[in-house]
């Protein structure tokens, strides 16, 4: 969890912390790594596409294009249908070529992953 | 809160000309408790703080319908395949061990729980860090409102927190009892798994449609139990005006910021910080108790001992409605495998223990009279009412 730097009360408890940030489901920890990063990565593409919309939609009202207009502005409906389609579009020719259809090929070897959950770990209460 | 449609309050478009949080909070007025919501709300939905953080997990939620649409469709069609090679039976159950063993070697069925697991993980991190970014705000927000009515929060700092309820369920960093944050970090989150269908409450609301009431019209007091972010326990404030409507659960982060969202929706309910299955309200308290996806997050023991304070504290003719996966869903294959990947990797630790039970046997055992009378709205869920016999 991030640092918080704070000393109010936080009404939380120890809690445990499971495994899961450790599966593999494609053999190889690194290249599900590499599927984590591309995601991150889009994110970041579709941060910079919808703010640049957010300022064009701004300019073409002929109102000012200022820091707080711009965190500050509401997608008319017809907007937000748009930048939907949009960003399903992208969404797809970021990830489309992982949809797999049919056999894998004869010599495709799958990599073990993980069979069983572990023990349910015991906190102290 | 306030209308998408209408013009942001001059307050908030002051504090947006700064970067900080901390500067929309000089522009409250002097003693009035600070409500941290720079980028005004969309309905009932407070906008997330930045444009950044909005578009990144707008991304994530067309990661997450891509998954669930084409991803899934090629992974359940990988799986119908390896099924009918193996001789399976469509419609029946399959063991877990051999689901995982059949299937989880399938490239197919795999990138699908990448993607998908990813785009989780990813959502989590973004809501995490932001909201622990500006935490002394946001914390500071929360004490605020925790003294603020309409409704009231009662949080019970030496209650003993039972070690099944302290896992990262589903995920989510910290779990529900581990994150000051884990209320905003839930709604956000779900949200991306409901794709914009619940931004306003719409399943919430909904449900307390779909909820029936005791057969003499009696409404005078309802509990919501396993609140969490309290979004059925307002839902019923709303459909029932005039009744006294409590939630309570373990996780007082969780209720803390029910209770400031109900603060913000005008909403008197009153949100405790109370085991499901020792509430130590009265014996027939209760006209409705109700539950959303409570029970596959506990253990089989705790149902059944949850049933039964649901029976206890409701009183004769009392309504139980419990909101969650149909435990006697037509199986498949994929039903199972999907069950065990829940349980496994998404960190649901209880899921199997729920799905090994028959939910409305284990209703009528405690002593309800079970019907399945869910109205239309209900969806795959709901389906089990529960009458306490007079």
């Amino acid at each position: 969890m991030p640092g918080l730097n704070s000393k109010r009360p936080t009404h939380t408890v120890d809690f445990i912390p499971g495994d899961t940030r450790n599966s593999v489901f494609l053999g190889n920890p690194l290249l599900d790594g590499m599927v984590t990063s591309i995601m991150a990565l889009g994110a970041e593409v579709w941060a910079g596409k919808r703010r640049l919309k957010v300022i064009e939609s701004l300019m073409a009202a002929k109102r000012d294009v200022t820091p707080a207009a711009i965190e500050a502005y509401v997608p008319t409906p017809e907007e937000e249908r748009a930048w939907e389609a949009e960003r399903d579009q992208l969404v797809k020719l970021t990830f489309g070529s992982l949809v797999i259809k049919g056999d894998p090929p004869a010599d495709f070897v799958a990599a073990p992953t993980a069979a069983k959950a572990p023990a349910t770990p015991k906190i102290k209460e | 809160m306030i209308n998408r449609r209408t013009a942001l309050a001059s307050s908030a478009l002051v504090a947006l000309a700064s970067p900080t949080l901390a500067a929309s909070r000089a522009a409250a007025p002097k003693g009035a408790a600070p409500d941290i919501e720079p980028r005004g709300s969309d309905g009932r939905l407070e906008r997330l703080p930045t444009l950044d953080l909005e578009s990144r997990h707008d991304f994530i939620c067309g990661v997450n319908k891509f998954a669930n649409t084409e991803l899934r469709a090629a992974s359940r069609a990988r799986i119908g395949v390896l099924a009918k090679r193996a001789g399976l039976d469509p419609k029946a159950a399959v063991a877990p061990a051999d689901a995982l063993k059949l299937f989880g070697a399938d490239p197919a069925v795999r990138i699908r729980d990448r993607v998908w697991h990813s785009a989780h993980n990813y959502e989590h991190d973004i809501l995490d860090l932001a909201f622990h970014s500006d935490g002394d705000a946001y914390l500071a927000e929360m004490e605020a409102y925790d003294k603020r009515g309409p409704g009231k929060l009662i949080l019970d700092p030496k209650m003993t927190i039972p070690g099944y309820t302290r896992h990262k369920i589903h995920q989510q960093p910290g779990g529900y009892v581990g994150n000051p944050f884990a209320g905003h970090i839930y709604h956000y989150a779900t949200n991306v798994f409901y794709r914009g269908a619940n931004d306003q409450d719409e399943r919430h609301k909904g449900y307390a449609a779909a909820c029936p009431t005791p057969a003499d019209g009696k409404v005078a007091r309802v509990l919501d139990i396993g609140t969490g972010i309290g979004q059925l326990a307002v839902a019923m404030k709303e459909k029932h005006l005039g009744a006294e409507v409590h939630g309570i659960d373990v996780a007082a982060p969780m209720l803390r910021y029910a209770h400031m969202r109900a603060v913000d929706l005008g909403a008197d309910v009153t949100f405790a910080q109370k085991l499901a299955e020792d509430t130590g309200y009265p014996d027939g308290h209760f006209d409705i108790v109700v539950s959303y996806i409570l029970f596959h997050e506990v253990t089989a023991e705790a149902t059944k001992a949850i049933i039964a304070e649901a029976r206890r504290i409701l009183r004769p003719g009392g309504v139980f409605f419990p909101l969650d996966f149909n435990t006697k869903a037509p199986p498949s294959p994929e039903a199972s495998y999907s069950v065990w990947m829940d349980h496994r990797w998404n960190n649901e630790v209880w899921r199997l223990e729920y799905a090994s039970l028959d939910f409305a046997a284990e209703m009528a055992k405690a002593g309800f009279d079970v019907a399945d009378k869910a109205g239309a709205g209900a969806g795959t869920f709901g389906t089990i009412v529960g009458v306490k016999r007079a």
